[in-house]
């Protein structure tokens, strides 16, 4: 089995594209409903990630606590970045924002003893004795397994139930964050991504507001993250990258500011075109190695933004009538 | 003390390479309000461009820095008729642009990619050597750098202060609308903003390029941040600013590893992680810069 | 300083100071609002009334001097801490949230709305809901109010000035505000529908003892509907009164006279006027 009829293969591109869903999810509710540049998006997904890694593997806390933590964790750096910088107007909050998510890289990289260093968290316990923190995750999904074969038989493989349970989490995201998003609550923020005066002259504590939608993003941003680490044994601080915060933002001006459901979408043409191209073997790009490739790929991501911003700003379900870029 | 001394050696070098890279970020910020996230791949480009002509073509390093900030130059204002003005006509605001420079960012570093691969390359120059001036060491390429920095700078600082084009890209840094309403031929400016803050940059790459001994296309993203800091540092849009940030960045990244600080100084390793805390703090309490003047507007 | 609660000041300020780039927009202001009232302010171009306005409104920091309403003081709260309190105003140059529709921006105004609080949202979802229909009920008569009722589905970004104007009144109305600040309510309105809306405005203040302090140029309309007239100057209060002493003020005269228009009668100070403000003569 080889090629577009893969399903091993396209079951991982899926469960690629439903960690990017909900990781873009947390920037949806910062940036395209709020208005707020957060280009440290990738800190919250690597706090979440860490924390949890470091609460199972060294303080042997069960998974489902440290998840817990870790969410709450990167909701409270969430805060503690947003009360200072959150008033800043947009460029200055990019740059702010992107330092912090460098910040926390750099002390992924240099606190060994906290974070297994460059290698990653299969030193967490110390360089030759690698370290596993999702055993619980692995019963778990066995048992997830377990329960999917009586409906799919032989089809119901480790990646197709990884699959099903990220996107049954993205799904439930969509639906609560749709929920949010059209409540006063959401009315709220979308004004205050529109016009702040107008929204305070209103009554309306808008510090208060960017505040909770930062946090709420760094939330869901860290939920990214535990999925990321379910999904990869072990993972580095090079994953974290602010490159993985402009994927999200390719992932969300393609399927349109402010549009929950334009996520999923996003993610799935992003996703098609990091993983799918490689079945694009045709000359000339069967003369390509597999490094240009890459290079190639991301060529093309660059184009996408440019012409996105250029020619279709509101991405592929945005409304002209709604959108908010300055 | 000498190793004080040493350390301020070490950050007026750093901080040079930064303080020419930051001139051309600065006046396209303050003047087009451009937040180039691509500015990092210009000085890639430009250390590739001295790269074809010192290796492949068997130069001299002097030709290739000079080939360099001339093709950055070129690659500067291909961009800003072939990209940034036909979208700045269509009324992106500052948000939109900053987006775009990030999908340009990925598109250079990548071609770059795609053209030399991402093994770290060097210049063929024997710029090694160590020199001990007093307690200080510094290896030629530091030398080298620190005296090109010192013309360059020099020649930018007369060129903004004395020249009729250097007051005009102070003026219409400071205010777009009311140079254009004096009369300054704001589209010509412009372009020749891009034209020297490009060749710098293509000049500063080279500069890192040769005292890092050895580079490859990612040097750009990672120097961004640090030129960013010093932009901010230096209050944005303005390129006098951008000089003295980069120069203080520089000093304060090497000096704050000094082991007579408190806890024997910051660890080296976080010597960027400085500069970020710095560029935070100055966004938060004093956004203008530490030289600016605080706006009203 | 002692906060006097003298009966029937609503608004108090007292010497209150603004300067931008050493120019003082506003030079030690005085003037109170008298509860219930129609309150007009006037005064030439530049003579910062605006400015005023967005120092009450808590959008500027006074460098100096006090503000009080209903005996409290505002004069270091934050904007939405003074709508709170029930002190609202509108702008001069209309901000209405052109993204959302015409209902939504109505309803975006409503106070008491515990949907509007996270944690209220996802646990008492029911009493958001409640609220919410409300909220709906209200916006839908005040739209028909400012006759905005069938343009409720629209983007704000559709409406043309003058219904930009109406819109902002009726989302200041929205919060069922004890005071309301108008910043050039008149202008680009249609003139049958401002005679409309000052009715309503009367009708308020009869009905809820509603205070109203308005900047707006049409004489006619200032002398018509307000009992008392605050003449600013140079950053400064110069005169103050009912509309018939304030117009034979000296001061007055000359203050308008100085800015090259014409005198006795002061006819249309114009600040960014808009052609069609005339109309309503």
């Amino acid at each position: 089995m080889s090629g577009l009829a893969n399903v091993q293969f396209w079951a991982f591109v899926g469960v690629v594209a439903g960690i990017y869903t909900i990781f873009a999810l947390g920037l949806q509710l910062q940036f395209g409903f709020t208005g707020l540049l957060n280009f440290g998006h990738v800190a919250f997904m690597a706090i979440g990630a860490y924390t949890m890694a470091i609460l199972v593997v060294k303080v042997e806390w069960p998974l489902w606590l440290s998840a817990l933590v870790a969410i709450a964790v990167s909701m409270l750096f969430g805060l503690i970045i947003g009360l200072p910088t959150v008033r800043l107007r947009a460029d200055y909050l990019a740059i702010t924002t992107i330092a912090f998510g460098e910040i926390i890289r750099f002390i992924a990289v240099n606190q060994q003893t906290l974070t297994g260093g460059p290698q990653g968290t299969i030193n967490l316990t110390g360089a030759g004795r690698a370290s596993s923190y999702n055993r619980e995750w692995l019963d778990f999904q066995g048992w997830a397994q377990d329960q999917l074969e009586v409906i799919l038989g032989d089809h119901a493989t480790r990646d197709l139930t990884m699959l099903v349970l990220v996107w049954i989490v993205a799904v439930v995201l969509i639906v609560l964050l749709q929920f949010m998003v059209h409540s006063p609550w959401g009315r709220v923020l979308r004004s205050v991504r529109e016009d702040e005066d107008a929204t305070s002259a209103l009554g309306k504590n808008v510090f208060s507001y960017k505040l909770q939608a930062l946090a709420v993003g760094a939330a869901i941003g860290a939920i990214a993250g535990l999925f990321f680490a379910f999904q990869f044994s072990f993972f580095s601080p090079q994953d974290f990258d602010p490159l993985t915060t402009f994927f999200a933002y390719v992932i969300v001006l393609l399927g349109g500011t402010a549009k929950n459901w334009g996520v999923p979408v996003g993610a799935l043409i992003f996703a098609f075109i990091f993983a799918g191209t490689r079945f694009l073997d045709f000359w000339p790009l069967s003369e390509l190695t597999s490094a240009d490739r890459a290079f190639l790929r991301l060529i093309v991501v660059g184009l996408i933004l440019i012409g996105l911003m250029a020619f279709r700003p509101q991405g592929i379900f945005g409304k002209k009538e709604e959108m908010v870029l300055e | 003390m000498n190793e004080l001394l040493q350390l301020i050696a070490n950050g007026l070098v750093t901080g040079s390479i930064i303080a020419i890279a930051a001139i051309g970020l600065s006046l396209v910020y303050g003047i087009l309000k451009i937040v180039n996230f691509a500015h990092g791949e210009y000085l890639v480009f430009g250390a590739y461009m001295a790269l074809v002509v010192n290796v492949t073509w068997g130069q001299s390093l002097v030709l290739g820095a000079l080939f360099a900030m001339i093709m950055t130059a070129l690659l500067g204002i291909a961009l800003e008729f072939g990209l940034w003005r036909p979208i700045r006509r269509r009324g992106a605001g500052i948000v939109s642009l900053l987006i775009v420079s990030i999908g340009l960012a990925l598109v250079l570093r990548n071609s770059i990619l795609l053209w030399q691969g991402g093994a770290p390359r060097r210049y063929d120059v024997d710029v090694f050597q160590v020199y001990e001036l007093g307690p200080i060491r510094l290896s030629l390429s530091q030398i080298v750098v620190i005296v090109v920095a010192s013309v360059v700078i020099v020649g930018i600082g007369l060129l903004l202060a004395r020249t009729t084009l250097g007051k005009a890209m102070r003026a219409l840094s400071d205010s777009r609308d009311l140079a254009s309403v004096s009369g300054i031929d704001t589209d010509r400016i412009t372009a020749y903003t891009w034209i020297v803050g490009s060749a710098l940059a293509g000049l500063g790459g080279v500069l890192q390029g040769l005292v890092q001994n050895a580079f490859e296309p990612n040097m750009g993203f990672r120097l961004l941040l640090l030129i960013f800091a010093a932009v901010i540092l230096g209050g944005v849009g303005s390129a006098y600013g951008a000089l003295v940030g980069g120069l203080v960045l520089g000093l304060m990244m090497e000096v704050s590893t000094w082991s007579a600080l408190p806890a024997g100084g910051v660890d080296s390793v976080y010597k960027p992680v400085v500069a970020f805390v710095v560029l935070i703090l100055v966004l938060i309490f004093r956004p203008q810069g530490i030289f600016g003047r605080a706006r009203t507007v | 300083m002692s906060v006097p609660e003298r009966n029937g000041t609503i608004l108090e300020l007292s010497d209150v100071v603004k300067h931008f780039g050493g120019v003082a927009a506003v030079a030690g202001a005085e003037l109170d609002v008298r509860r219930g009232s129609i309150t007009a302010l006037i005064g030439p171009n530049g003579a910062g009334k605006t400015t005023l306005f967005n120092i009450v409104s808590g959008f500027y920091k006074p460098e100096r001097g006090v503000i009080s309403f209903e005996g409290e003081r505002i004069d270091r709260k934050p904007p939405h801490a003074i709508a709170q309190r029930g002190l609202v105003r509108t702008f001069q140059i209309t901000k209405a949230l052109t993204k959302m529709s015409v209902l939504e921006n109505m309803m975006l105004a409503a106070p008491h709305q515990p949907g509007e609080q996270l944690w209220r949202l996802v646990f008492t979802p029911r009493s958001a809901r409640a609220r919410e229909r409300e909220v709906h009920e209200k916006a839908h008569e005040l739209l028909k109010l400012v006759r905005l009722d069938r343009l409720a589905g629209d983007y704000a970004g559709t409406l043309s000035g003058g219904q930009r104007k109406l819109l902002e009144f009726g989302r200041a109305l929205m919060r069922d505000p004890t005071m309301i600040m108008l910043d050039e309510p008149m202008a680009g309105v249609n003139p049958s529908l401002g005679l409309e809306l000052l009715d309503h405005m009367k009708r308020l203040q009869d009905e809820r003892g509603t205070t109203f302090l308005l900047i707006e140029h049409d004489m006619e309309v200032v002398m018509n509907v307000s009992e008392r007239v605050i003449v600013m100057n140079e950053g400064r209060v110069i005169s103050a009164g009912p509309p018939d002493e304030v117009r034979r003020d000296q001061a007055v005269i000359d203050a308008y006279l100085g800015t090259g228009r014409g005198a006795g009668e002061p006819s249309a100070p114009a600040e960014e006027t808009p052609p069609s403000e005339g109309d309503t003569a």
